[in-house]
């Protein structure tokens, strides 16, 4: 548990989902701090460090849902990726819908990947750990 | 004209007899009182003929009388301006007119609104024009007091004895009751498509969305047992499980009855599919379970047909995997068999539609006949969960794959006897 922490966004709505998701990533090995905010909007102020947002980092790992309120998904990930300082960091979708549509969409807006939420807790666990093991300790990012 | 040929025949005669001038007089007044006698029975016969004619005359315009006066159908004689020249009684009753002489050189101008007046006359005029016949045309029949009403109208052409048309003639049948008996059905036909189709949403919605909590219920009870296990007293930990089973068994129900209504909210449109490639994939899926129980699969010749192949897959495994789970002591023998007969409930008709008949036979534990319906019902069970497990879904699938494409589906079987279910698939290339 060494280097520098982790910075992960958790664009969540359902606190239920969000908690279940900070729990996964907390067993993880890798050392990772997460920030939640809730709607579209937030999101978009948190990446663009506006407001009361002035003085966080911009994060390594984005974890998008895709049902929001305010500004749903779609539209904050069409967003990050038209926004220079933002579109190279990964952006994956993660989900309750199976929805063919919204997985060609999300693609179409050039997310990283689409994941969608498995039901059962241990199979969730694993997948949030795994994004996280593939993002941020497989995979190589540019440096900005 | 006969007789007029005789007399001048008989004259030529009687003046080669005068110029023969030998013969006695008494022979010339036989001959005479001859020819007289010819002529009048040739008069006799003529008008004997002449009253047969009148006769059949008679018989015709009685019988024309009759069926103008008294057959229930409407029949009508116009000129080219589409003016009644006749109309039959029931016509004219109709019309209500209290002598059917009263309808000539009137128009359906003068008895229907212009709505229904003048499509009959386009089609007249059309008639007029190409000679050809209107059969069966069904009529809207707009009335001046707003009554509709529907006719079955047959016009042709109406000829002299030239072969000119000289204007059109008809007979139409009353059919607003079985119209309105038709509209009635059709208005039910669409309302049962429509709670059909809103019931499929429906469940398809509710399954959807029920999801949603439901992950957040077990993923906690899930989460508070990992964590909690054995750290709480024993009561608490029976608590938790029985949470979870719960929690998890109805996660599996909401499965099935998602995956139950998308069998007709997501199908797909019918393409040519291979049955043999269908159950060769099936095999392949099973080929675990197979393994395990040493089942034996094997198959006839299948045919091609218009199917979606997703569902056929789904069809066959559920089927399949059903022989497999289903089996007692011996190892599952399965045997599958297609063949092409007359759909077995088609009702009566000519030509039975052809159909596909598949079979799919085990030496497995057997259904008891009381269970025959029963077990095509979504969630119905006949066993315990610990011995035979699922939700009861797999048939009820089946079945609503196969009449989605138009078959029927049953069963077979006898308790320790095995079962056979059999289904079958329209052969559309040959319907």
């Amino acid at each position: 548990m060494s280097g520098p922490e982790i910075e992960i966004l958790l664009i969540e709505d359902n606190p239920g989902d969000a908690r279940l998701t900070t729990e996964a990533l907390k067993e993880a090995k890798v050392r990772n701090k997460i920030h939640h905010v809730d709607d579209g909007v937030e999101a978009l102020a948190f990446l663009r460090r506006q407001g009361k947002y002035a003085a966080v980092q911009r994060p390594d790992l984005i974890l998008l849902d895709l049902n929001l309120p305010r500004k749903d998904g779609r539209e904050v990930l069409a967003e990050i990726k038209a926004d220079e300082r933002l579109r190279r960091i990964p952006v994956v979708i993660l989900t309750t819908s199976q929805a063919e549509e919204d997985i060609l969409r999300a693609y179409n807006l050039n997310a990283n990947c689409y994941v969608s939420k498995p039901v059962d807790l241990d199979h969730f666990i694993k997948v949030v750990q795994t994004i996280h093991d593939f993002w941020l300790t497989i995979v190589k990012l540019p440096t900005e | 004209m006969v007789s007029a040929l005789i007399c001048v025949g008989l004259l030529r005669l009687y003046a080669f007899e005068m110029a023969s001038a030998h013969l006695g007089s008494s022979l010339l007044a036989i001959g005479v009182i001859v020819v007289l006698w010819r002529i009048a029975a040739r008069s006799r016969q003529l008008n004997q003929q002449l009253e047969e004619r009148h006769e059949a005359l008679r018989q015709e315009r009685f019988l024309i009388g009759t069926l103008m006066d008294n057959i229930p159908d409407h029949i009508y004689f116009k000129d080219r301006q589409s003016c009644f020249l006749r109309v039959n009684r029931a016509l004219a009753e109709l019309f209500k007119l209290s002598d059917p002489r009263e309808a000539m050189g009137k128009t359906d101008f003068d008895f229907f609104l212009a709505e229904h007046a003048r499509e009959a006359f386009a089609d007249e005029q059309e008639i007029l024009r190409t000679g050809k016949p209107l059969v069966g045309r069904e009529e809207k029949e707009t009335w001046p007091d707003g009554a509709v009403t529907w006719a079955s109208t047959t016009k042709q052409a109406l000829r002299d004895e030239q072969g000119e048309i000289i204007g059109t003639f008809g007979v139409s049948r009353d059919i607003t009751a079985r119209k309105r008996a038709e509209e009635a059905l059709a208005q039910k036909t669409r309302e049962l498509l429509r709670s059909n189709k809103e019931l499929e949403e429906f469940a398809y919605v509710a399954s959807h969305d029920l999801q949603e909590p439901l992950r957040m219920i077990a993923s906690y009870t899930q989460l508070l047992a990992r964590r909690y296990q054995g750290r709480l007293d024993s009561e608490a930990d029976e608590f938790i499980k029985y949470a979870v089973d719960g929690a998890m068994r109805l996660q599996v129900l909401i499965n099935d009855l998602l995956a139950y209504s998308r069998v007709g909210t997501h199908g797909k449109p019918f393409a040519a599919t291979d049955c043999a490639e269908v159950v060769s994939r099936v095999l392949d899926n099973l080929k675990i379970a197979i393994e395990e129980s040493r089942a034996a699969v094997r198959h006839s010749p299948l045919p091609k047909l218009m199917a979606d192949a997703t569902q056929l897959t789904q069809l066959f495994q559920n089927l399949i995997s059903n022989a497999i789970k289903f089996h007692d002591r011996e190892p599952p023998q399965i045997q599958i068999s297609a063949e092409r007969k007359k759909d077995p409930h088609a009702p009566l008709q000519a030509l039975p539609p052809e159909v596909w008949l598949f079979s799919v036979r085990d030496n497995g534990i057997g259904i008891e006949p009381q269970y025959f319906d029963r077990i095509f019902i979504i969630f119905q069970r006949l066993h315990g969960r610990e011995r035979y497990p699922g939700t009861g879904i797999g048939l009820a699938i089946c079945k609503k794959i196969v009449e989605r494409h138009g078959g029927q589906i049953w069963v077979e079987s006898a308790p320790g006897q095995g079962a056979t279910f059999h289904f079958t698939i329209p052969d559309a290339a040959k319907n």
